[in-house]
């Protein structure tokens, strides 16, 4: 392990040697009122492109000298071109201004592909989805990451329920995710109710774009992912608009969404967004067995009864940005609500009638950002506090069946745990986070990340307590987080080359309660653990980009796991180690004008696996460090873009997960399962779309979408490949999903009605344990969108 | 030509009737279906369809021949296994008869065998029948497997035709979803389940030897079947364990749940260990895990199918129990012993007694084992004449095997009427993790008690000699632990 740190430290100080003499011009793109506009589109002789930062600025680096045009553009104004000489070395700063225009809503599509063009062109081995083609449709969150080459994403039914998110190969808590760099797990309920429920407060048209990275991990997501992150930038509009989106879609499903911003000309800027889902998720499931009166199981199908959800989210924020003491300033408020009814157990054997999950969040933040102060520094404070309730009632001893009927009245306990619970836990968070970038020379960027929270959590079941004797969730628990990050990035051969270089450190601290032999005592961990990675990217020319990156990456345990979970009988493990892994990801984009492939190959090996080992209740289970593996996989994506009117895009991805453990791992006796492939994952998935857009369809300048899409998953295992008789194996059957749709936009392009049909065949789904997912649903839905021009 | 009367005999008139109804049947069938091939002259021969056997027996069966001449030459041949006419002389001559087959086959052949009669008459026509006999793999014992790594692993069934083998893995078993014990009624195999809602599987081998769902038995709003005690083919007992507070009887060979005991006066919260019939008294183990401080027994009046009382003794507390383990046991007077283990309870792990006749603990029996061992004791199986068994623990903080890599449990050789430890039933036997993974003892011959292991480096059964106290590997297996070995037939 030293070796490491002495390779990556000499890398970290060898690039920073390279210093080179060359030219740069960086500025800012503002209105007549000298506001900056964010996300304007800048180019460079046509070669190079970039888009503005929140404060309007931008910079391209490592020029030779030289006669070059700048051009920039954005919504609603007028492009500019602008000529620009630099001599050897000159660090040139020039000012944008742009002339409000007319009409120029269609480059809403452009300026949005640019800034995603950006970002997967920078060193990060990163996926990117604009949320914003996306506005029109019927899509939530896990909808759109499954779209992405690498991402998996399985369910455990409709709207809100159970999800796993794997990012090649590695999954669940191996994959962070957050929320304009804050983890999401400070801000939702996912540690208490799991990503699909926070996912689903989260909706599509309240995102500007997910950002998912599948290798190293920037140094800026101040967290220990293992496997990837997945990091959800917020819509952040800063021309005045408001929009409003309504869906109504089978299963009596409702999403309605609320966008507004009005920007004054002091740089006092307000926001508020807010959404509405619902859903009774009351789809058709086969296979149900109820059961007669001699005990034996009879087949039927049956609607879901007790599956609703529901969850609303208000936020709002005022500040100020574009201020010379301020790029951005903002105090924001945001308040959720959920509401989650639990249909039946994980493997859907059986059924429940009245158990649910409740959430209740309140979020406040500051934000602070300034940039290119001396031309050098950037800086990005956050400062958070995050108060999350959530509640889990199971007090009813009724029995259902799959028709929802009622069939008995169990002794005691409730419908899933044996005490009944009423259980509200009450948690805290304080969040810090600095980010600085300071640039050491034109070509090179040294970047600071910390991360600081403070989370407590106490709660009280008066149930449980009537059936333990005592209330063992009001012992209080606290954990102290500190992530920190120094990244290098350099810039080498005229800019054909970049380097980044990082070095992390993790610190957990935390306490909590261990429950022995009925009596409750306290228990503590104090972890740290460093990470490294270095990361290059080559331009070899001007249509081919090339990258690779290494991570040798840890995940900490996390509460549950090493605190323990009373509630799910999940007892305390303070002794856990952390997992970690060796991360290395090649990845090949080839583009030109009109099509685009990309391909890419990754490796991971892990080690430390952290897994539950369940034994029967009342004694409680424990985490523990269990397997090792090893994954290869490759992934490609293919967009073709012929003609205006046509678009189609397509990616697959194989990965192969092999467990690496001997028998002192695995928890057998002997290394059977050396190299065996890990069960109840998939290997080989894929997506496809063709769209097809017709202008002027009915009216000039409206606009017609009509579009089809694919998913498919290939069958898998769901126990180790290697055991049983193979004609009978259980399996998780291959799945082909088929979705269309169509949109159409007026011509002032400020209503699209679309109308859709998810798994429009009405295929079998199921995700994990054979869990159905809904059939064939309908969609229509309504979006408005006015701005000031 | 014969008298009437002749034809008109029992069997003759059966044999005529049979040949005209061939004939029809065959003229009927000629015309319609105008076959070139068919030579209506030729013998006419039939057999009963859905004929089916043991691999490694001999069965016997009949075709029926008709000559429209007389039969002058038959033969059999079988696509495995032996066949032969046991009366050939008697069917050469003749017009029509039934021509006896004696099919033998060996324990390897196994599916669907053909065993075909050619027949030749006097004029020199023959026809041919084959007879299609499903034999099936004579199985003699259901075995479970545990196997699977990490957090994933699961039950697997197969079916094994003797127990004279070395090794063992699960390449022929069928999978279950869920980890389960396995029962038997001596004739077909029974899975009760880990899982929500109880669920309890019949299970029957087909003729590859496999074993196949045959019906299941669910009890909604119970998480999990607790123990389950089959008398014999029309009676058993099974607890429930969380949420109902209820013993069922079934008919293992209808699967049907045909009567219910209410035990929820037995106590909350309380898993069913184990139970043991008795004359017309259930005795069912109650699991407080700890909480009581003593141990407690359900007394349940099987005439009436009530609970009759719980009888408890603080000598002792937890009558831990899983689903492949036993923690009491009936000796030859008719003594039932109770094992409990005092985990969580700051009690000794110890023996109880009830009396033959009587429905109450023993107050003058308790066989301290903690004191006699050393440790804190799981399971109890006794086979008589003072062949006892109890595991014993050597690391309390792995009972539940969480440290995967150090199994804690030793197989002890105790002695329920001197109330002695005998030792180490083998100095040579590994550790096992008897709580967290397997633990189980079935005599399989008057002579030979086999055993399982789970062990850090292998997992196997072992072979106990009553008459001479040895002990050997009797099996080893490749694919995980043994989790149940049962009779079947």
């Amino acid at each position: 392990m030293i070796g490491y740190y002495l390779f990556f430290t000499f890398l970290l100080l060898s690039s920073g040697l390279c210093y080179g003499q060359n030219a740069s011009v960086s500025g800012i793109v503002h209105n007549k009122g000298g506001e900056g506009i964010p996300g304007a589109y800048v180019k460079l002789n046509d070669k190079q492109a970039a888009v503005t930062n929140e404060a309007g600025r931008f910079v391209f680096k490592n020029l030779k000298s030289g006669d070059y045009i700048v051009t920039a553009s954005f919504i609603g104004f007028e492009a500019i071109r602008k000529k620009i000489h630099l001599n050897k070395g000159q660090r040139l700063t020039i000012k944008l201004t742009l002339n409000e225009a007319v009409t120029q809503l269609n480059e809403v599509a452009i300026t949005g592909q640019s800034a995603v063009q950006a970002l997967k062109e920078s060193i990060a081995s990163i996926a990117l989805v604009d949320a914003k083609p996306f506005y029109n449709r019927s899509i939530n969150a896990t909808d759109l990451l499954n779209t992405v080459s690498g991402v998996q994403v399985r369910q455990s039914g409709g709207v809100g329920n159970s999800t796993e998110v794997s990012i090649q190969g590695l999954t669940g808590r191996q994959v962070k995710l957050f929320i304009d760099g804050i983890p999401m797990d400070f801000l939702l309920p996912v540690e208490e109710l799991g990503i699909g429920a926070s996912l689903a407060m989260v909706p599509v048209n309240l995102m500007d774009r997910m950002e998912v990275y599948k290798g190293a991990i920037p140094v800026t997501l101040g967290a220990d992912a293992l496997g990837g992150a997945i990091n959800i930038i917020t819509r952040k509009n800063f021309e005045d608009y408001i929009e409003i989106s309504t869906e109504h879609s089978s299963f009596n499903t409702w999403r309605t969404t609320l966008s507004t911003r009005k920007r004054f000309p002091t740089g006092l800027t307000i926001g508020i967004g807010a959404f509405y889902t619902s859903s009774d998720n009351n789809y058709l499931l086969d296979d149900l067995r109820v059961i007669n009166e001699f005990g034996n199981p009879e087949t039927i199908s049956a609607p879901k009864f007790h599956d609703r959800f529901r969850s609303c989210l208000v936020k709002g924020d005022i500040g100020f940005v574009g201020k010379n003491w301020a790029d951005r300033l903002t105090l924001s408020f945001s308040y959720g609500d959920l509401y989650d009814e639990i249909q039946h157990n994980f493997e859907m054997r059986q059924p429940y009638g009245q158990a649910l999950n409740l959430a209740t969040t309140y979020n406040t933040a500051l934000q602070y950002e300034k940039y290119d102060i001396s031309n050098k520094l950037d800086i990005n404070l956050y400062l958070g506090h995050n108060h999350i309730r959530t509640g889990f009632i199971d007090t009813t001893s009724t029995i259902y069946n799959w028709k929802g009927e009622i069939i008995g009245e169990k002794t005691y306990g409730g419908e899933i745990t044996t005490s009944q619970n009423d259980l509200t836990l009450e948690g805290n968070n304080m969040t810090g986070r600095i980010n600085l970038n300071y640039s050491v020379t034109p070509t090179s960027t040294l970047i600071f990340n910390g991360v600081a929270s403070h989370f407590t959590r106490s709660g009280n079941d008066p149930v449980a307590a009537d059936f333990y004797g005592e209330d063992y969730f009001q012992n209080p628990v606290y954990i102290n987080k500190w992530v920190g990050g120094i990244g290098f990035e350099k810039e080498l051969f005229e800019a054909k080359v970049t380097s980044h270089t990082a070095v992390k450190a993790y610190h957990y601290l935390s306490e909590g309660f261990i429950i022995e032999n009925g009596v409750s005592t306290t228990t503590a961990q104090d972890r740290f653990q460093p990470g490294v990675s270095q990361s290059f990217k080559w331009k070899v020319n001007e249509y081919l980009l090339t990258k690779a990156s290494y991570e040798y990456a840890t995940r900490m345990p996390d509460r549950i796991e090493t605190l323990g979970d009373f509630s799910a009988a999940i007892n305390a493990n303070p002794d856990l180690k952390p997992e970690t892994s060796h991360n290395v990801n090649l990845s090949g984009l080839y583009k030109r004008e009109k099509w685009s492939i990309e391909a890419g190959g990754f490796f991971r090996k892990v080690r430390d696996i952290i897994m539950l080992q369940a034994v029967p209740p009342p004694v409680l289970s424990k985490y523990e460090n269990l397997l090792k593996a090893s994954i290869m996989g490759v992934e490609g994506e293919v967009r073709l873009h012929p003609w205006d009117w046509l678009t189609f895009k397509a990616n697959a991805t194989y990965q192969d997960l092999r467990n690496r453990s001997d028998k002192e791992n695995a928890g057998v006796s002997s290394d059977r399962y050396y190299g065996a492939r890990l069960p109840n994952r998939p290997y080989l998935f894929g997506n496809g779309e063709v769209q097809f857009e017709k202008h002027s369809f009915l009216k000039e300048g409206d606009q017609l979408q009509v579009w089809w899409s694919a998913a498919y998953v290939e069958a898998f295992f769901r126990y180790w490949e290697i055991d049983g008789r193979k004609e009978d194996k259980l399996t998780i059957p291959e799945q082909w999903l088929h979705h269309v749709g169509l949109a159409y936009t007026d011509q002032r392009e400020r209503m699209t009605l679309s109308l859709e049909s998810q798994n429009v065949f009405n295929a079998n789904a199921y995700d994990n344990f054979r869990v159905q997912k809904p059939g064939r649903s309908w969609h229509v839905k309504l979006r408005l969108f006015i701005t000031k021009s | 030509m014969k008298k009437l009367i002749y034809y008109l005999r029992p069997g003759r008139s059966l044999s005529l009737l049979l040949a005209i109804l061939t004939a029809a049947s065959l003229l009927v069938s000629s015309c319609s279906d105008d076959d070139p091939d068919v030579d209506s002259d030729a013998p006419i021969i039939s057999v009963t369809e859905g004929l089916f056997m043991r691999g490694g027996q001999t069965e016997e069966f009949t075709f029926s021949v008709i000559a429209p001449g007389t039969v002058s030459k038959v033969q059999v041949a079988a696509s495995a296994g032996k066949a032969s006419i046991t009366n050939e002389e008697e069917l050469v001559g003749t017009t029509n008869g039934l021509a006896r087959i004696s099919y033998e086959t060996t324990k390897d052949v196994s599916g669907t065998q053909t065993v075909t009669l050619t027949v030749t008459d006097q004029q020199g026509k023959s026809s041919n029948e084959p007879a299609e006999i499903e034999v099936f793999v004579p199985i003699t014992f259901g075995m479970a497997i545990v196997s699977g790594a990490g957090d994933v692993n699961t039950t697997f069934l197969q079916g094994l035709i003797d127990l004279d083998i070395t090794s063992v893995d699960n390449s022929s078993s069928t999978e279950l979803a869920q980890f389960a014990a396995v029962y038997s009624d001596g004739s077909s195999l029974f899975t009760a389940g880990f899982g929500a809602p109880a669920t309890m599987g019949k299970y029957v081998f087909n003729s590859a030897g496999e074993a196949a769902l045959d019906q299941e038995i669910i009890v909604p709003g119970s998480n999990s079947f607790s123990a389950v005690e089959i008398i014999d083919q029309s009676k058993a007992y099974a607890t429930v364990g969380g949420g109902l507070s209820r013993a069922v009887e079934f008919s293992p060979s209808e699967m049907r749940i045909t009567g219910e005991i209410d035990l929820s006066d037995a106590g909350e919260g309380l898993f069913y260990s184990d139970m043991i019939v008795r004359d017309n008294t259930l005795f069912i183990a109650l699991n407080d895990f700890g909480t009581s401080g003593e141990a407690k027994v359900a007394v349940v009046d099987l005439s009436t199918n009530t609970l009759a009382k719980v009888i408890s003794d603080g000598r002792t507390a937890t009558l831990f129990g899983t689903l492949t383990s036993s923690i009491m046991a009936q000796d030859a007077n008719g003594d039932i012993y109770v094992q409990g283990s005092g985990l969580f309870s700051g009690k000794a792990s110890g023996i109880l007694r009830i009396l033959s006749g009587e429905t109450e603990f023993d107050g003058d029996y308790f066989f301290d084992l903690s004191a006699a061992t050393g440790g804190s004791c799981f399971g109890l199986y006794h086979f008589g004449n003072g062949t006892t068994f109890t595991a014993v623990s050597v690391d309390d903080n792995n009972w539940f095997g969480f440290d995967g890599d150090n199994p804690s449990f030793r197989y002890r050789k105790i002695d329920l009427t001197a109330r002695t430890d005998g030792g180490d039933l083998a100095a040579s036997l590994p550790n096992t993790f008897a709580a967290s993974r397997t633990m189980f003892f079935t005599q399989t011959s008057t002579d030979e008690v086999l055993f399982s292991t789970a062990g850090k480096d292998e997992d196997a059964l072992y072979s106990y000699t009553i008459s001479s106290g040895e002990v050997s590997k009797k099996i080893t297996s490749t694919s995980g632990y043994v989790s149940g070995l049962v009779p079947v037939n």
